[in-house]
């Protein structure tokens, strides 16, 4: 077997972990925000970035795009769009972090629940945006190989794989 | 004999297999985005009414049907004027202290403890205006009973139809302070320390109806977007300045208001012009306009 051989062996299958890793973390990032909503309202309004008017429509359709997201990642649907749409809101997110960071604010990310302001101190921006970077790279790789195993869009379109 | 059939009409029928198959596939391939699509479109839906149900649901504080006290402002605080009485004789045109508080909150109190008497001497001598802003963030605290808004209401009906012990309420309230993950302090209790403060039987006994049970929960949803994001904390404007235009103190560059003492020199000077709120160059991220 060369390598390429080996690789088109291996890409499906690894599509499928990243696939379904990322729609783990969807749903993680989205399940504590949709029981306390009125906690996604306060962590997107502690960003301070985005205009007030707009904060509390963001802050509750969070949530529930990130599960819309997760779904159409588990069953396999045009998954390059779906990559593409994760990227997307993992640029939005690590453009927030790196704000808060430059701006000095004491904010929990609120990521995956919770968030709002915090004690100085207990923030962890590096970290945070160490996570955001993988995030970052699971995306890039699967808008790159989108095909993967049991996926709708392989039963679809059996050639593709 | 009978199963061999013309090698034409077998070709025939394998097209027809084959176009069949490749329509069902079609179909499938309709009804799986079909589908899918309308589990994201339900659920972002399902988002998008959940949000006008419950911003329908969440008072402001300029809606019809939130009852404020007498004495609040459009902010949601309510002033103390120079004689301890609640909307009574409130320095204008004078500096503005603004302070958040949740009667369930522990550092409250200790900031009460601290703070309390240096207060007084603050606001007895005119030169800044004293806002309390009684707000419940804690309710997850007391197993239920939403002591914060409960307590809260409490001292916004005092301050509406017992104005002179609205201070000596919040002192007692915190001499009493329940501990967090309790049930807190029952209505009746809270009615009771009312009533020993001075707060007119008739008026204590109107807090379970919670009358402004609204104006506290669109007074905390205000304060969390003027930038009060945990209790206390404090808010300053300088003298002439309107509330928005002041901003939220900052225990390491403004003031550290745990220190004994800290806050009233602070207080003082702002209130005498000689030092202003807004000239510290940290953000104020509070100013919502």
């Amino acid at each position: 077997m060369t390598v390429a051989q080996r690789w088109s062996v291996l890409q499906p299958w690894l599509s499928t972990v990243v696939r379904l890793a990322m729609a783990g973390i969807l749903i993680a990032a989205a399940v504590p925000k949709m029981l306390d909503i009125p906690q996604s309202i306060i962590a997107v309004r502690a960003y301070r970035l985005l205009p007030e008017a707009i904060v509390p429509f963001v802050g509750t359709m969070l949530p529930f795009f990130e599960l819309a997201l997760a779904v159409i990642l588990i069953v396999g649907l045009f998954t390059r769009w779906a990559a593409v749409a994760w990227l997307v809101m993992m640029a939005g997110f690590t453009i927030g972090v790196i704000w808060a960071w430059s701006q000095g604010l004491s904010i929990d990310c609120g990521c995956f629940g919770g968030g709002g302001d915090v004690a100085e101190g207990t923030t962890n921006y590096p970290l945070h945006l160490l996570e955001r970077a993988g995030f970052i790279v699971l995306g890039v790789y699967l808008a790159i190989w989108p095909a993967s195993k049991f996926s709708l869009d392989s039963w679809m379109s059996p050639k593709a794989l | 004999m009978a199963n061999k059939k013309p090698q034409k009409n077998d070709r025939a029928a394998q097209a027809r297999k084959a176009a069949q198959a490749q329509m069902k596939a079609q179909e499938r391939r309709t009804a799986a985005i079909i589908g899918v699509s309308a589990i994201a479109v339900v659920l972002l839906f399902a988002g998008i009414v959940y949000f006008i149900v419950r911003s329908a649901d969440i008072p402001t504080l300029d809606s019809d049907d939130v009852v404020a006290p007498a004495a609040a402002d459009t902010s949601g605080g309510i002033p103390v004027g120079t004689g301890g009485v609640a909307g009574a004789d409130v320095p204008e045109d004078a500096a503005r202290l603004d302070i958040y508080q949740d009667f369930m909150c522990p550092i409250c109190n200790q900031f009460e403890q601290i703070n309390a008497e240096d207060l007084n001497t603050l606001r007895e001598a005119g030169e800044v205006a004293i806002y309390y802003h009684p707000i419940s963030i804690l309710d997850r605290y007391s197993s239920g009973t939403e002591y914060s808004t409960r307590s809260a209401n409490a001292a916004a009906t005092i301050a509406d139809q017992a104005p002179e012990y609205f201070l000596a309420f919040q002192a007692a309230m915190y001499e009493n302070q329940p501990a967090e993950n309790t049930e807190g302090l029952t209505d009746a209790q809270i009615s009771d320390i009312a009533v020993s403060v001075g707060v007119p039987q008739e008026v204590a006994d109107t807090f379970v109806d919670g009358t402004f049970t609204k104006w506290v929960i669109a007074a905390t949803d205000q304060s969390n977007q003027d930038g009060i994001s945990g209790t206390p904390m404090l808010r300053m404007a300088d003298a002439g300045d309107s509330f928005s235009e002041g901003k939220v103190l900052d225990q390491t560059t403004d003031v550290s208001y745990f220190e004994e003492g800290a806050l009233l020199a602070y207080g003082q000077s702002v209130g005498a012009g000689e030092l202003e709120v807004t000239s510290a160059t940290s953000p104020s991220p509070g100013a919502s306009e």
